[in-house]
C-alpha cells in the first residue's frame, strides 16, 4: 500500500503524463464507489493493469472513494431505486436483462450497485479532468515549495529514503 | 508513450486464476457456510451440515448429515437428514435460477438427540431479531383451548377444615351493605311523605268544607233570581272538595307505588345473598370445572398445541412460495441494510422460476428404535412435487404425500398429503392427515408444570384436514379415543373416580379464523357423561361448604331484613292510614238535592 503511494508522489514529481495519474485516479473511483465484489470491477482491474495508468493513483482513489461511498450510500440507493423502478422506459430493458443468461450475475438489479455505478460513470470524466488539472497545477505551483520543505529535505536525507531509492533502482533494472 | 502494459495483463490473469483456484478449493466450505446461515435464519433454529460436496462440472450437490435443531429444545433436532443429493439444471443456472429436477432425501428422522447445543449463535440471533416482523411473533389460536387449566382441588380439602364463620371473616357482604343503607331510604321516604301530608288539605280543612257544603245545601234560595248565584257557590265548593279528593287519591297512589318500590328492592336482598355466596366461593379459589375443561386438559390442549405448531410451520413455509402474480406485475422489493441496497425483482417473462424443485423423494431412517418422545418410523416414503418460488410461472400446484407406519407398532398407518396452490392471488392450500391406531403410552408422573390429568394410554384414530383459502382457515381434527386410561395426579385426585372408568369417546377440534388470528373450537362426545358426573361430584364435595356459607350470611342479614320490612310496613300503615282517613272525610252526602233543582244541580245527585 505504501509503495504505490510513494510511487504516486514520485510520479507527481516526475515527468509522467498527468493523464496517466488522473486516469488511474478516475478508474480507482469505480471500485471505490461500487461494491468491491461486483463483477464489473474485474473489468476495471483489467483496464488498470493492462493500460499504462498509475496504479498508485488508482489505489489511493479506491481508498478515498470507499470512505466517501459510505456517506453517499443512501444517495446511491435512491438513484438505483429510481432507475430500476421509476423510469418506465427502462423497465423493458431491465426485464430483458433479468431474463437473459449471465446478466443477472452482474447484480444490476441491486439498487446500491446500480446507483453507485451510474454515479461513478457520470463522475468519471469530471474526476479525470479535475485530477489532471490538479496534477498540472501541483507541478506548477506546489512542487518547488514541497521540495523546499525542511521535513521533505530531512526525509530525503534519511536512510529510509536512500534505502528505498536503491531498492527502486534495483527493481527498475530487474524489470 | 506506450499505452499497453503487457505485464499488467499477466498480473490480471494471475489474480483471476488465484481467485478461481481459491474458489474451487474452498467452494464447498463457502456454500456450506452460506446454506447453514441462510437455512438457520429461515428456520429460526441452528441448521448444521456434516459434509457438503459440490461438483462444479456435474453441477451436483451431495449433503451428508443435515441437522435442524429444535428451537424450543436445543439439545434435540427437529429433523435429521442422513443424505440429501440433487443435480442442478445447467441452462437455468446461466440465468441465476436454481432448478432441481430430482432430489433424494434419505435417512429422515425426527426429534433425535444432539451432541452439542442447537441454540442459534449470537450473530444469527441478532439477524433473526432484525428480520422478525410483528406478525411472526407467534401464531396463537384461541386462548381458551390452549390455556385451559384445572382448578386447584387441594384447596377444597383445606377449606373443609375451616368453619364458614372463619371463611367469612373480614368479607364485605353486599347484602349487608344494602340493608345497612336501606333505613336511610325509608327515612327519606318518611320525611318526603310527612312533608307532602302537610301540603295536602288537613282533616280540619276537609271537615270544614264538607260542613260548609252541608250548610249551603240546607240554605236553598226561595227566590229563583238568587238561584244562579247560589248554584255558583255550591259548584265552587263542590269542585274544591272534589279536587281535594282527587289530590288525596293521587297521593295515595304515588305513595303506594313508592312503597312497592321499597318492598321490591328489599326482595333484591335474596339475590345479593346468592351473589355474596358466589363471590366468597370465588375468592376462596374454589372453581367448578366444566366437562369441556376436563377434556381440554386431558387431550384438547395437546391437540391445540400441535395444531398451532402446524399452523406456524405452514406460515413459515408459505413465506417461501409467493402468491401468484400476473407476469407483468413486479414484486415489491424488501428493505435491506445500508451498503447492501436491495435487489429489485423483475417479472420472469420466460423460462424457469427463480427456484424450482421438481421432484423430491423421501425415505425415513431404517431400523429406528422406539424411544420416548421420538417420532420414529418403521417405514416411510413420500414425495414432494413442484416446490417453487413462482407458482404462477411454473403453472402447477405443489403436491406432497408421505405414507408409512411407526416403529414398534406405535401407529399402524400414517398418511400425510396435501397441495399448495399459489398460482392465483388467493392461495388455496389443503393438508390431510390420517393416522390409524396411534398407540399412546405415557409412563411416569407429570412434572410440576404439566397437567394433573394425562391420557396414560389409549388408541387413537386421527383424521385431520386443513384448508386455507387466502388468509381464511377451515379445518377439523377428529380423534377417536379408544380404551382410554387416564392418569390423575394427586392434585386432582377428586376426579379419580369420575375418570377411572371413562369409556371410548371422540374429540373434535374445529379450526377457523385467519392465519393471523386462528380460532379453535373444542367438542367431545364425552362432555355429556362427564357433565352429569361432575355435577354429582360438586354436589357431594362442595355443597356442604356452600350451604354453610349461605347460612352464615343469612344469619347475619336476616335480622336486619326483618327490621327493615317492619320499618316499611310501619311507614305504609302510618301514611296510608292518614291518607285514607282524609279521603274518607271527602265523601259527600248523596240523595239530598234541594227541591226544584233535580236534573241540573250536579252536586245533589
Amino acid at each position: 500500500m505504501i509503495q504505490p503511494i510513494i510511487s504516486l508522489i514520485r510520479m507527481m514529481h516526475s515527468e509522467t503524463d498527468p493523464r496517466q495519474i488522473s486516469l488511474g485516479f478516475a478508474l480507482g473511483m469505480v471500485p471505490g464507489f461500487t461494491p468491491l465484489t461486483s463483477p464489473h470491477n474485474l473489468l476495471v482491474l483489467l483496464v488498470i493493469l493492462f493500460f499504462r495508468v498509475n496504479i498508485g493513483a488508482a489505489m489511493l482513489s479506491w481508498g478515498v472513494f470507499k470512505i466517501l461511498a459510505f456517506v453517499l450510500d443512501p444517495l446511491f440507493h435512491q438513484i438505483g431505486l429510481f432507475l430500476l423502478t421509476r423510469v418506465g422506459s427502462l423497465q423493458g430493458l431491465w426485464t430483458a436483462f433479468y431474463n437473459a443468461p449471465l446478466v443477472p450475475y452482474t447484480r444490476f438489479n441491486n439498487t446500491v450497485l446500480m446507483g453507485s455505478l451510474i454515479f461513478s460513470l457520470l463522475a468519471f470524466y469530471p474526476v479525470y479532468w479535475g485530477g489532471k488539472f490538479m496534477v498540472v497545477k501541483y507541478r506548477e505551483i506546489f512542487m518547488e515549495r514541497f521540495n523546499r520543505l525542511k521535513i521533505v529535505q530531512v526525509f530525503k536525507a534519511s536512510d529510509v529514503y536512500k534505502w528505498y531509492s536503491r531498492y527502486s533502482k534495483v527493481r527498475r533494472l530487474a524489470g | 508513450m506506450k499505452m499497453i502494459r503487457w505485464s499488467g495483463l499477466v498480473v490480471f490473469i494471475v489474480i483471476v486464476g488465484l481467485i478461481t483456484i481459491f474458489s474451487l478449493f474452498f467452494l464447498d466450505g463457502i456454500i456450506k457456510g452460506i446454506v447453514e446461515d441462510r437455512a438457520s435464519l429461515a428456520v429460526g433454529a441452528k441448521v448444521e451440515i456434516g459434509d457438503l460436496r459440490f461438483k462444479i462440472f456435474g453441477l451436483s450437490v451431495d449433503i451428508q448429515n443435515l441437522q435442524v435443531a429444535n428451537p424450543e429444545e436445543p439439545m434435540r433436532n427437529s429433523v435429521e437428514i442422513g443424505s440429501l443429493a440433487f443435480d442442478l439444471g445447467a441452462a437455468p443456472l446461466l440465468k441465476k435460477k436454481i432448478v432441481i429436477e430430482r432430489m433424494k432425501v434419505l435417512d429422515l428422522a425426527w426429534n433425535t438427540p444432539r451432541k452439542t447445543s442447537g441454540a442459534l449463535p449470537l450473530r444469527l440471533q441478532k439477524k433473526l431479531e432484525a428480520q422478525k416482523k410483528p406478525s411472526d411473533l407467534g401464531v396463537k389460536a384461541e386462548k381458551r383451548v390452549e390455556e385451559c387449566v384445572l382448578p386447584n382441588f387441594s384447596i377444597l380439602a383445606d377449606l373443609k377444615k375451616r368453619s364458614p364463620e372463619e371463611l367469612l371473616k373480614g368479607v364485605n357482604l353486599r347484602s349487608a351493605a344494602f340493608l345497612g343503607d336501606y333505613p336511610k331510604k325509608v327515612s327519606a321516604a318518611k320525611e318526603t311523605w310527612e312533608k307532602r301530608l302537610k301540603e295536602l288539605p288537613t282533616r280540619e280543612d276537609i271537615q270544614k268544607d264538607v260542613k260548609s257544603f252541608q250548610a249551603l245545601k240546607d240554605q236553598r234560595p226561595k227566590d229563583l233570581a238568587q238561584l244562579p248565584a247560589y248554584l255558583e257557590k255550591v259548584n265552587a265548593l263542590q269542585k274544591k272538595i272534589n279536587d281535594t279528593q282527587k289530590n288525596l287519591t293521587t297521593a295515595q297512589q304515588e305513595f303506594q307505588t313508592e312503597m312497592n318500590h321499597l318492598k321490591t328492592s328489599l326482595q333484591e336482598v335474596e339475590k345479593l345473598k346468592d351473589a355474596d355466596v358466589k363471590s366468597v366461593m370465588a375468592k376462596l379459589g374454589v372453581q367448578i370445572p366444566s366437562a369441556t375443561d376436563l377434556i381440554c386438559v386431558l387431550l384438547g390442549k395437546e391437540v391445540a398445541h400441535k395444531v398451532n405448531w402446524a399452523l406456524g410451520m405452514y406460515r413459515k413455509l408459505s413465506q417461501y412460495t409467493s402468491k401468484g402474480k400476473p407476469k407483468e406485475e413486479k414484486e415489491n422489493p424488501k428493505p435491506v441494510p445500508r451498503m447492501k441496497g436491495m435487489d429489485v425483482r423483475f417479472p420472469i417473462t420466460r423460462g424457469y422460476p427463480d427456484f424450482l424443485l421438481e421432484l423430491a423423494e423421501f425415505s425415513a431412517r431404517p431400523n429406528m428404535k422406539k424411544a420416548s418422545g421420538v417420532f420414529a418410523f418403521e417405514k416411510l416414503a413420500g414425495e414432494l412435487r413442484g416446490l417453487t418460488s413462482h407458482p404462477a410461472i411454473y403453472g402447477k400446484p405443489t403436491l406432497f404425500r408421505l405414507n408409512g407406519s411407526m416403529v414398534g407398532n406405535l401407529a399402524k398407518d400414517f398418511a400425510l398429503a396435501g397441495q399448495f396452490d399459489h398460482r392465483k392471488t388467493v392461495a388455496e392450500d389443503r393438508i390431510d392427515l390420517n393416522i390409524k391406531e396411534l398407540r399412546i403410552e405415557q409412563t411416569g408422573t407429570a412434572g410440576p408444570q404439566e397437567s394433573p390429568l394425562r391420557l396414560a394410554s389409549a388408541l387413537l384414530n386421527v383424521n385431520g384436514s386443513l384448508g386455507v383459502k387466502g388468509e381464511a382457515l377451515d379445518g377439523r381434527v377428529l380423534l377417536d379415543v379408544l380404551n382410554p386410561k387416564v392418569a390423575v395426579e394427586s392434585s386432582a385426585a377428586i376426579l379419580g373416580d369420575l375418570l377411572k372408568n371413562m369409556g371410548s369417546f371422540n374429540l373434535s377440534l374445529a379450526i377457523g379464523g385467519t392465519l393471523d388470528q386462528p380460532s379453535l373450537g373444542l367438542s367431545s362426545s364425552a362432555t355429556k357423561p362427564l357433565t352429569s358426573g361432575l355435577e354429582n361430584l360438586v354436589q357431594k364435595e362442595m355443597k356442604g361448604l356452600q350451604d354453610g356459607i349461605k347460612n352464615v350470611i343469612s344469619s347475619r342479614v336476616d335480622k336486619d331484613l326483618t327490621a327493615n320490612r317492619n320499618e316499611v310496613s310501619g311507614l305504609e300503615k302510618l301514611i296510608q292510614g292518614e291518607l285514607s282517613s282524609r279521603l274518607g272525610l271527602t265523601s259527600l252526602p248523596t240523595g239530598t238535592a234541594p227541591k226544584g233543582t233535580k236534573g241540573f244541580l250536579p252536586g245533589f245527585k
